[in-house]
């Protein structure tokens, strides 16, 4: 099973390859205000990439909430889990 | 700070994926642009007695919806639609609640979403340099199918002078909400009328001299025969303006076009040509990388009888 250390590991893979940047660190707080290209289609994107990842479906209701990488690692965590 | 900057700000508290949005977006309005953006807050606030966060509420519905319908359809590898017959949208038009709710979101979106507000503009410069003297002409006619919160029914009436202005409108919500913002933007005028029907009930003896329809098509079942009762009631040199939307899930959206390219195969099909075109893409994203990408696209074209 997979600690918070590995989600982020994986998390950080994803954005740097949606984004296309690779000094792109995630942590708990990182949210759209911290990456210039993240918009709500962008979201749709990483939504896609995690589940694909991960290998889980987000519930929607939860998805649209999401406020930070935090909150996303949470669901992660507990879908993985 | 204006009322509607004020709703800006309520959004961006709320929601920090809306929030880049709506900041850009509000730059980029011109002065016009801001304070029909304030007559239409106004609206709200003295006429359906909406508070600046009801209007936000609304906004943030219309974005938190689209957001999961788009996940939903990005699951389909964006084959379809969640709904695809009007069976079962049908119920939302006479649910007038939602539908409040559903025109003030649109209404606020038309100077938010970068692609509503460049539809918005496209409409309006055409509108104002129609030639060939459909305006001047005794009797002339403009139709509006479904105007919903009755913006585009209103920039007409502003940009053009025909004898007489006819909206369509499936929802009595609508109705009710265009003749009043109707009356309350220009309240000297008696030249409009709007009816509560269903497009394929409507009957007309007349042509018409300018048709618009903005973004409808794609909440019909079947919009081919749309587009031919268009063209059959259009005149020979009519103003005709539709807009409709590309791979944009909605919560009544039932006919998925998946390329401007089907839409405009379309209009061929039904005895109608494009004369000019503007393709707006949600969020101001690049144009290649939303058919790339799938992305809502909202195509706007002025087109002409063949």
């Amino acid at each position: 099973m997979m600690n918070r250390n590995e989600i982020f590991e994986k998390l950080n893979e994803i954005f740097r390859d949606i984004f296309d940047d690779e000094s792109i660190v995630v942590t708990d707080t990182t949210s759209a205000l911290d990456i210039e290209d993240w918009d709500s289609l962008m979201q749709i994107s990483i939504i896609a990439a995690v589940e694909n990842a991960f290998n889980f479906k987000f519930d929607v209701k939860k998805a649209v909430l999401l406020k930070n990488v935090g909150e996303m690692a949470d669901i992660i965590e507990n879908e993985i889990s | 700070m204006t009322k509607f900057e004020q709703v800006v700000d309520i959004i961006s508290e709320r929601n920090p994926l809306q929030q880049k949005m709506v900041h850009s977006s509000l730059e980029n309005l011109t002065q016009d642009e801001l304070m029909e953006a304030e007559r239409s807050l106004n609206f709200f606030i003295n006429e359906l007695g909406s508070s600046l966060s009801e209007v936000a509420d609304a906004y943030m519905w219309f974005v938190e919806e689209s957001f999961r319908e788009q996940i939903l359809f990005m699951r389909s590898n964006g084959t379809k639609y969640l709904c695809s017959s009007f069976a079962e949208t049908s119920h939302y038009y006479t649910d007038n609640a939602l539908m409040r709710n559903y025109v003030v979101s649109l209404a606020t979106s038309l100077y938010l979403f970068p692609q509503h507000i460049g539809c918005l503009r496209f409409f309006k410069d055409s509108i104002k340099n129609i030639r060939g003297g459909q305006r001047q002409k005794n009797n002339s006619r403009y139709l509006e199918i479904g105007p919903g919160h009755g913006h585009l029914l209103v920039t007409a009436m502003e940009n053009s002078d025909f004898e007489s202005y006819t909206g369509v409108d499936i929802s009595m919500e609508s109705v009710e909400m265009t003749r009043k913002f109707v009356h309350h933007c220009l309240p000297e005028r008696g030249n409009c009328n709007v009816i509560n029907q269903n497009f394929f009930d409507f009957d007309s003896n007349d042509k018409y001299d300018a048709i618009v329809m903005g973004e409808v098509l794609e909440h019909v079942e079947t919009p081919e025969k749309f587009l031919l009762k268009i063209s059959n009631l259009a005149s020979d040199n009519a103003f005709i303006y539709i807009s409709t939307a590309v791979n944009a899930p909605w919560i009544d959206h039932i006919y998925l076009f998946k390329t401007v390219e089907e839409v405009e195969d379309m209009f061929n099909r039904c005895g109608l040509y494009v004369k000019d075109k503007y393709y707006g893409v949600a969020n101001g994203a690049d144009y290649k990388k939303a058919v790339k990408n799938k992305l809502p696209i909202v195509p706007a074209y002025i087109l002409g009888k063949a």
